[in-house]
């Protein structure tokens, strides 16, 4: 029986019956795995304040090989985030965050990048106060994360007549994957205005390691080009409306 | 299943009710069926009692079988302090401590982001409500200590903030009789950061 140990970061857990849970890891070794936790509802269980989401630990389950749920031997904390934890503002942007590597990553489908983005994007949220840059740094996330699984979108050039961008005023098209320049966004129905400085961030964005993005500033026009952007890319590769995002209309009331 | 029809149902109807798996339905359909009939008729009175008279109390959301319900009713509690907790059965986990003299507020369920679930599925504008026409002093946040009900604390506390009343979180940490090796490290975290005066 094989026996599966990694590092994970614990993306959903919910409860089974009246002592048991089962959660969703995502793990640096095997992608993402589900097991069971016996007896980690009971109130002096081993497993108690362990299997929170977003929790960072050193996992340790086994099962039959292509089986879907294993079963949960051991799990210890590596890193609770619990800045996280007591901040509304972060603890909503993380909430989005983990939904999208939820409803995106395949099960047992290892990736590692993903997992260091996730990794990172978690230890930058719980750093930061700032709901600008908590904002930012998700949005950030989400086009780093959406890239890595194959999404990336086209930033150097005219999706709609291949051309180069000239400086002025821009579109983003989600459904062609990219930019499109003024003249073919004028006839293009389907994209919208993004300002220059919008497409410099997600250049930048792109090219910056997760654990360096809250040097990046947004201002709010950028920011909010920026998150109809990546939401549209998310809309249509993942063809899901994040649940989540209402939070962070919580956040700001 | 093979065996007499109204067995059969009895077991298929106590498998329905949560942590009941088949062997124990099956013990509890053979117990009723071996215990004198006046119990299992009270078995069945209590069921279709308690389906037909209980009912939400219309100031506190706790079940009830009067309106409002016996602690909003009892002129001796106090009912300047109220206990917010996530369901109704919450409400006799924290009677039956027998320490507390309020009364409650019961928000039928908790934010749950990936579900879904937002402030509107709860009971959180009638709180609002009660503390602006009820003189409330002190809103005591009762949610689980888990992520869901620590979110929620959190968004009630940012709710009833501007309205001026003192609003507390119950104390969280080791539980007794709970051992130190086993806890983990945001319960100690907690537990040192609560930690009281002897």
């Amino acid at each position: 029986m094989p026996i599966y140990e990694s590092h994970a970061i614990i993306l959903k857990s919910f409860k089974l019956n009246e002592a048991d849970r089962i959660v969703t890891f995502f793990t640096s070794r095997y992608g993402k795995i589900k097991a069971i936790a016996k007896g980690a509802i009971k109130p002096k269980g081993r497993y108690l304040g362990r299997l929170e989401l977003f929790v960072h630990c050193n996992m340790i389950a086994f099962g039959k090989e292509r089986m879907n749920l294993l079963r949960l031997n051991s799990c210890d904390i590596v890193n609770s985030f619990l800045p996280i934890r007591e901040s509304f503002d972060a603890l909503s942007h993380a909430f989005v965050a983990v939904e999208l590597v939820n409803t995106v990553q395949k099960e047992c489908d290892e990736n590692r990048e993903a997992y260091q983005l996730l990794l990172d994007a978690l230890i930058a949220i719980s750093a930061e106060t700032d709901r600008n840059k908590l904002e930012t740094l998700l949005r950030i996330f989400e086009l780093k994360y959406i890239s890595c699984m194959g999404y990336k979108p086209n930033l150097h050039s005219c999706v709609s007549c291949t051309g180069g961008l000239e400086t002025g005023r821009l579109g983003f098209n989600a459904e062609r994957g990219g930019v499109v320049c003024n003249s073919c966004n004028k006839s293009d129905p389907v994209s919208f205005l993004v300002s220059p400085g919008t497409v410099r961030l997600m250049e930048r964005a792109l090219s910056t390691p997760m654990d360096k993005a809250s040097k990046l500033v947004a201002g709010g026009k950028v920011l909010s080009d920026l998150r109809k952007c990546v939401n549209k890319l998310i809309e249509m590769h993942v063809q899901y409306s994040m649940r989540s995002e209402f939070m962070l209309d919580l956040a700001k009331a | 299943m093979k065996g007499p029809k109204f067995l059969i149902e009895l077991i298929g109807l106590f498998q329905k009710f949560p942590g009941v798996g088949q062997k124990t339905a099956e013990r509890l359909a053979f117990h009723v069926l071996k215990s004198p009939s006046n119990e299992a008729i009270l078995l069945a009175k209590a069921l279709v009692a308690v389906k037909e008279k209980m009912a939400l109390c219309s100031i506190c959301n706790s079940i009830t079988e009067s309106n409002p319900c016996l602690i909003c009713g009892d002129s001796n509690r106090d009912k300047q302090i109220v206990c917010v907790v996530e369901e109704p059965h919450d409400v006799h986990c924290i009677e039956r401590a027998g320490e507390y003299n309020g009364v409650y507020h019961v928000l039928m369920g908790v934010l749950e982001p990936l579900d879904g679930v937002g402030p509107n599925e709860l009971k959180i504008d009638q709180l609002v409500d009660r503390v602006k026409s009820d003189g409330i002093k002190e809103i005591i946040l009762a949610t689980n200590p888990n992520l869901e009900g620590e979110a929620t604390a959190m968004y009630v506390f940012k709710v009833l903030q501007p309205l001026g009343v003192l609003v507390t979180r119950i104390a969280r940490g080791l539980p007794m009789g709970g051992d130190l090796e086993y806890a983990d490290e945001m319960t100690v975290s907690k537990a040192l950061g609560g930690r009281m005066k002897m």
